[in-house]
């Protein structure tokens, strides 16, 4: 029972550069099953809400789970949780590759940093011992240069790495830590790594990763892999659109939905998407298929490396994430721009959808005339599809210059000091800024937007089925309850580590049956989802305790506005429709009229 | 001729399927370092492997002292990792890097082609892998 | 026999596969999209059968790649709905956005 497991935490303390393991015991593991299960219990075990998230007494969690290191594909990722420094509440932010591998095979399930090193450091875990080395000769280095250099000066061939850029050392609110090209992409935990004077993370491993029936695994990755095959046998399964070209080509899906963001929120098409879409960079760059371990979707589009007018891009993406917020959202329609342009935020270790709509509100408020538009210098004037002015935008925010200094602090606080009724129009909701998605477009965004606990995140919303058409994108009725179990199913998958893509290409059997036959541990679908909700009531009272109450689940006045280009057809997001989700919503997962969660439910979900 | 696992390096993912699936069949486990085929990345370029292209005439099979290497029915030289002691001798007369010393267990790995079964070739989903000659 | 034109797009690698991006395709009145989906059949490069009119006809999961004006195209019935003059139809990869 319980064979995939380790069964040991890692506590590393930066201040007193100490290493100490303690054991999980069985009844935590298979109660919170792994990942952000794991997390979020630690989490909200050991941290006080109220901690300033760039302060010492900030913790690192950094989890695996149960199907890591193993042949079950799509569960290649790993989790970090913290503090936010962006929304002050609970973060869980993942990222794939084979950094996951490692430290399973390294012996560990969860490694906690703690404290604060008095000097840049970097954390190494491999079989010749556990380091915390000095490296100010890497400060402010770029990721990749710093990956290279830790793996050469551990001199270990198997060495996986993370590691934070300039952007993580600045505490740039949105600052992410990145692995091999793969970014823990939201919510600011490279700038808590930077808080700590952590520069980057090495990990390698000798150990056996063991389950508990060869056999009985073997046949359910084997159906694993069947269901996989299967949904890439239809051309245009959403899978098989991914393992060609990643996921850019969601621009021209989206445009074709009039719902892609477009010059800020002023329109919902952009006219033209099609030199920034999936067909313009598969035919403009030379690109191969890369994939996170044991994937067979491999969705990873690595680009060769590319000149510029602003120097060499060498970068996997871009996503279409980020051909919104640095693309359409600003009005850029140049993709060697949005090459590079992903090449810097992974350079510099920055969240790409953050960033953007930084840059693309500066643009707002230039447009507006609240700010200048020679602030930027260098003769740059700071408008709407200015490439160069983004580029420019981008550097002096990973150093905090000028401009750069407020907008790495992330639009809430931008706006706060900036005033004049921006605040009205920062995309953010808790701090966050807004994903790749249009509230007013889809009341299923509009909903998790506004409640899902790390902030405006997307990850937990029925796209599919409003895109197309299944559910009526503007239909209030019966949507909240629709995203409260996306959000519960959603957290229940992150504690196999599930990859957002997994529930596409497999049903939900096929993920319960590799966790019975890796670890014994048994449950059905309902069970599951139900480990989902726990988390997720966790999550929210940690918030709650954090002083982000049901008050903060909103959007910004902006949202409620008609923007200039817009659907004849489709209906507004009204005030009153708002009201409705949220009650709904409250009803729904069994809250109190303030969005608290009540003690029966709690009481239910086993949470006291 | 014997039969050899080939990659196709342009084709690969290096998502490493292959090296799980080696060592899960080999030795009941899911570690890297146990598996006869290595995956190493190199960006931006492709990557490299290491692989035995299974010798007519293997360098490896007489310099081992303790007979650990044989001869499997189908002709391809496999590690009996019980009386392997690691001396690395097979390693050094190698000009193919096909054989290495597994750091986990000391001993050496080597592609065998499962005798036969070319247990990896049908789970990479690339068709990266094949069976030549 | 009069005629009538509507607006086709080709978003994305849709692109690539049709070898163009937009165009302006005339047909008999009335056609229903079927014959819509025949005659681009026809006209365009083998590839764009092969890959899209063929999946669309005979898939056995019904690929959802195709929207008039502004509405996804959920199932093959849908083939037999007249088209009308302006009518915008847009070739769509099914994408969702990570």
């Amino acid at each position: 029972m319980l064979d995939c497991y380790n069964k040991k935490l890692l506590r590393v303390n930066l201040t007193h550069r100490t290493f100490t393991e303690e054991t999980l015991d069985n009844e935590f593991i298979k109660r919170w099953i792994g990942g952000m299960g794991f997390g979020t219990r630690l989490l909200t075990e050991e941290l006080d809400p109220g901690i300033d998230p760039f302060g010492p007494e900030n913790k690192i969690f950094i989890c695996v789970g149960p199907l890591t290191g193993t042949s079950a594909p799509l569960f290649a990722q790993t989790c970090i949780m913290t503090k936010s420094p962006l929304t002050g509440g609970i973060l869980n932010t993942y990222a794939g590759g084979h950094l996951g591998s490692a430290i399973k095979s390294a012996g560990y399930e969860v490694i906690v940093i703690e404290g604060k090193a008095n000097g840049l450091v970097y954390l190494s875990i491999t079989p010749d011992g556990q380091k915390i080395v000095d490296c100010p000769e890497l400060k402010g280095k770029p990721v990749k240069e710093t990956e290279t250099a830790v793996k050469a000066a551990v001199g270990r061939d198997d060495l996986h790495t993370m590691a934070i850029g300039l952007a993580g050392e600045n505490r740039v609110r949105y600052g992410c830590v990145i692995s091999e090209t793969r970014a823990f992409g939201r919510g600011g935990a490279g700038a808590v790594f930077g808080s700590k004077n952590l520069k980057a993370i090495g990990v390698a491993g000798l150990g056996d990763i063991r389950v508990l029936s060869n056999e009985e695994f073997q046949s359910a990755v084997n159906a694993a892999y069947d269901a996989i095959k299967e949904e890439m046998s239809h051309p245009w399964s959403v899978v098989t659109s991914f393992s060609q070209s990643g996921t850019i080509d969601g621009v021209a899906m989206i445009n074709a939905n009039d719902a892609l963001a477009t010059k800020y929120h002023h329109m919902t098409h952009f006219d033209k998407a099609s030199n920034i879409d999936g067909a313009a960079f598969m035919e403009k760059y030379e690109t191969r298929s890369i994939a996170c371990q044991g994937c067979q979707v491999h969705c990873g589009v690595l680009r060769q490396p590319k000149k510029t007018r602003w120097g060499e891009a060498w970068t996997r993406g871009p996503e279409y994430e980020t051909a919104y917020s640095l693309g359409s959202l600003c009005f850029n329609d140049d993709s060697d721009m949005l090459l590079r342009a992903n090449d810097l935020a992974e350079e510099y270790g920055m969240d790409t959808l953050s960033l953007g709509v930084n840059v693309a509100f500066a643009m707002e408020c230039a447009d507006r005339k609240i700010l200048p538009r020679d602030i930027l210098g260098d003769g740059l004037t700071l408008k709407f599809g200015n490439a160069d002015a983004t580029i420019k935008l981008i550097h002096m925010i990973a150093n905090r210059e000028g401009l750069g200094d407020t907008l790495a602090e992330g639009v809430r606080l931008a706006s706060q000091k900036i005033g004049q009724g921006t605040q009205s129009f920062a995309l953010q909701v808790k701090g966050m800024e807004f994903a790749a998605w249009m509230p007013e477009r889809m009341r299923g965004i509009t909903t998790t937007f506004a409640t899902a606990n790390r902030g405006a995140c997307h990850k937990r919303a029925p796209i599919g089925l409003e895109l197309a058409g299944i559910l009526q994108k503007d239909q209030v009725e019966g949507r909240a309850a629709i995203v409260a179990e996306i959000q519960n199913r959603v957290n229940a998958l992150f504690t196999l580590i599930a990859c957002r893509f997994a529930e596409m290409a497999m049903p939900t059997a096929v993920f319960l049956n590799l966790l019975k036959t890796s670890s014994g541990i048994e449950m059905d679908e309902a069970e599951f989802v139900k480990r989902g909700e726990a988390i997720w009531n966790l999550e929210r009272l940690f918030n709650m305790n954090a002083g982000i109450d049901g008050s903060e689940d909103k959007l910004p006045d902006i949202c409620f506005e008609r923007p200039e280009v817009f659907p004849e057809d489709a209906k507004h997001l009204t005030h009153e429709d708002f009201a409705t989700l949220m009650r709904d919503y409250y009803e729904y997962r069994g809250w109190d009229s303030q969005g608290r969660p009540t003690p029966e439910r709690l009481q239910e979900l086993g949470i006291t | 001729m014997k039969q050899k696992l080939v990659i196709d390096l342009e084709k690969c993912t290096e998502c490493r399927t292959c090296e799980l699936k080696c060592s899960f069949v080999h030795f009941g486990v899911f570690n890297l370092n146990k598996s006869g085929i290595k995956i190493i990345t190199d960006w931006p370029r492709l990557p490299k492997a290491k692989l035995c292209v299974q010798c007519e005439d293997p360098a490896c099979l007489p310099v081992c002292p303790t007979e650990a290497l044989l001869v499997t029915e189908q002709g391809n030289v496999k590690v009996d990792h019980e009386l392997c002691i690691g001396c690395g001798a097979c390693v050094d007369a190698c000009t193919y890097d096909g054989i290495w010393m597994d750091p986990s267990t000391d001993v050496v790995v080597k592609c065998d082609t499962c005798e036969g079964r070319f247990e990896c070739v049908q789970d990479c989903s690339v068709q990266a892998l094949s069976i030549g000659s | 026999m009069s005629t009538m034109k509507v607006n086709v797009r080709y978003a994305g690698m849709m692109r690539i596969i049709a070898g163009r991006q937009d165009s302006v395709v005339e047909l008999p009145s009335p056609s229903t999209l079927r014959d819509l989906l025949l005659l681009l059949a026809k006209d365009l490069p083998e590839e764009f059968k092969r890959k899209v009119i063929d999946p669309l006809q005979f898939d056995s999961v019904f690929p959802m790649i195709l929207m008039i004006n502004r509405e996804n195209i959920r199932e093959r019935a849908q083939f037999e709905r007249p088209l009308t003059d302006g009518d915008l139809v847009i070739f769509v990869p099914p994408m969702e956005g990570g």
